[in-house]
């Protein structure tokens, strides 16, 4: 079970399937080649934000919906390995499935933003 | 093989207030004989509390290696972009007070400032005068690097008028309005030249800044120096590159006039005529300059001021040669700066895929710290025999 609070309101819940899920963060890091020669150059950049993507389960198309409206907000996600939450950006989520019991499976990324 | 850096870059600024940039989204900073006066552009996230005419200064490099000044200079715009969002932050460098300044000074009621009026004498040298007009538009320098010929100017005192084009004087006419500091000493920069016959060693002053932000007037060789301050080798430490060699712009014949009397005889002037490999002398490819600040026809000639004569020997340096000319970008963080020489070559000294191997002059120079790295992108220009006798030019 996880739950997302946006900032200043109350808290969703829903279940994350995949739990915990996927974590992703990429040290960018440019690569420019001289000619002629073996030698590339590496320049680093800077590092990219901690991206959380996993597979989410919704009870109803309205708690779905709910969640749609979600997107785009910051806000406190909780779940098994943050049961004190973290602050994110809710950043997409993706209905892949729907089942004839009326429950919703869909892809949700957040970044973490602290 | 791989080269492992970790690229910096930061920016401070102080006047209405003090502060630092933060979070910079990439940083440029750029210099040039063809543009006058240097500029920098910061682009950050939001807009931060630096205002016009702070003044900033920007370093970049690679840690651990060059992380060093490249600009200092003063915030003249803003630009905004909503997607990304992103506030870039222009500065220009100090010179660009002398752009900015119009001389409105009449006190003769002859149409502007004499030189009497900028020395207290009516004749005087360009290093006097660049100065007292560099005093007169608040740019900061430094007397010792306002370099320039030891010809003394102003015999004919009225060719060397700084406009003010609103002379309350009805017999004058409203000439050259809006002159700026910098529009009048580039007159200067034109003309003002050192030429050794003996060695054919020679070139004229140019006014400029450093990535230090100091401004100096130097002289600028016709031709890139024999020594080097730096080498790039194609497979080394070239990243790309394209360069031109042309005679297209190539001139054997040389003709200055200058000043006209208004006598009849018509103006001082000097007709030069020269050779090389592609046009022989008994051919004409003419290159015309024309001042009316050139006081004499010959060196020989009496009196004081520049001749038509050593300009037309510096011109026949600058363009009677094969006119190399082209860019390479490089991911060293050296301390480059333009008026340098640098050797551009393959492995082995030989030309190689860019067809140069040999000593070119810095004109621009463009570094910058963005999602790429750390890049320096340097214009050259060359061709011709390299100048034994020309100064190391300063850097910082």
């Amino acid at each position: 079970m996880a739950t997302y609070t946006p900032s200043g309101g109350s808290a969703y819940a829903f279940s994350l399937l995949v739990d915990p899920p996927t974590r992703q963060t990429a040290q960018t890091v440019n690569e420019r080649l001289i000619p002629g020669s073996n030698t590339a150059v590496l320049d680093v950049i800077g590092k990219a934000v901690t991206k959380i993507r996993g597979a989410a389960k919704f009870a109803s198309y309205a708690s779905l919906k709910t969640f749609e409206g979600a997107v785009g907000t910051n806000g406190s996600l909780v779940y098994s390995e943050e049961p004190a939450g973290v602050a994110v950006l809710f950043v997409s989520l993706e209905r892949t499935r729907v089942t004839p019991q009326d429950i919703h499976l869909a892809n949700v990324e957040f970044w973490v933003t602290s | 093989m791989a080269i492992l850096r970790r690229v910096s870059s930061s920016a401070s600024w102080t006047g209405g207030s003090t502060g630092t940039f933060s979070n910079i989204l990439s940083a440029r900073a750029s210099f040039g004989f063809d543009k006058r006066v240097s500029e920098a552009s910061i682009v950050t996230p939001t807009k931060l509390g630096v205002t016009y005419d702070d003044v900033v200064t920007l370093t970049m490099g690679v840690v651990g290696s060059n992380v060093i000044t490249r600009f200092v200079g003063l915030v003249r715009d803003f630009r905004y972009s909503p997607n990304p969002r992103g506030v870039e932050t222009v500065c220009r460098g100090r010179l660009t007070r002398a752009v900015e300044y119009e001389n409105w000074e009449d006190p003769q009621l002859y149409g502007g400032l004499f030189i009497y009026d900028l020395l207290g004498t009516q004749t005087g040298t360009a290093p006097a005068i660049v100065q007292a007009v560099l005093t007169r538009a608040n740019v900061p320098y430094t007397a010792a690097n306002i370099h320039g010929s030891s010809t003394v100017y102003g015999d004919i005192d009225d060719a060397f008028i700084w406009h003010n084009g609103n002379s309350d004087n009805p017999l004058i006419d409203l000439q050259e309005a809006g002159e700026t500091a910098l529009g009048y000493i580039e007159r200067y920069d034109a003309i003002d030249a050192d030429f050794t016959p003996a060695t054919g060693s020679g070139g004229r002053y140019r006014t400029f800044e450093t990535l230090g932000g100091t401004v100096y007037r130097y002289l600028v060789g016709g031709r890139p120096r024999v020594a080097q301050d730096f080498t790039f080798t194609e497979t080394v430490d070239i990243l790309d590159g394209n360069f031109e060699r042309s005679i297209s712009d190539t001139r054997n014949y040389f003709v200055v006039t200058g000043y006209d009397p208004g006598d009849g005889t018509g103006p001082e002037s000097f007709a030069l005529q020269e050779s090389n490999t592609f046009q022989p002398s008994s051919s004409k490819h003419t290159y015309r300059f024309s001042s009316p600040m050139i006081e004499r026809s010959t060196e020989a000639q009496p009196g004081t001021g520049m001749s038509c004569e050593r300009l037309a020997n510096v011109l026949g340096l600058e363009f009677n040669r094969e006119i190399v000319s082209g860019w390479i970008e490089t991911h060293r963080d050296d301390d480059l700066g333009i008026a340098q020489t640098h050797l551009v070559q393959a492995p082995g000294g030989l030309p190689g895929r860019l067809g140069v191997a040999e000593k070119l002059w810095v004109q621009t120079l463009d570094i910058s710290v963005d999602d790429s790295g750390f890049t320096q992108r340097v214009s050259y220009l060359g061709g011709g025999l390299p100048d034994a006798n020309l100064p190391v030019p300063p850097t910082r």
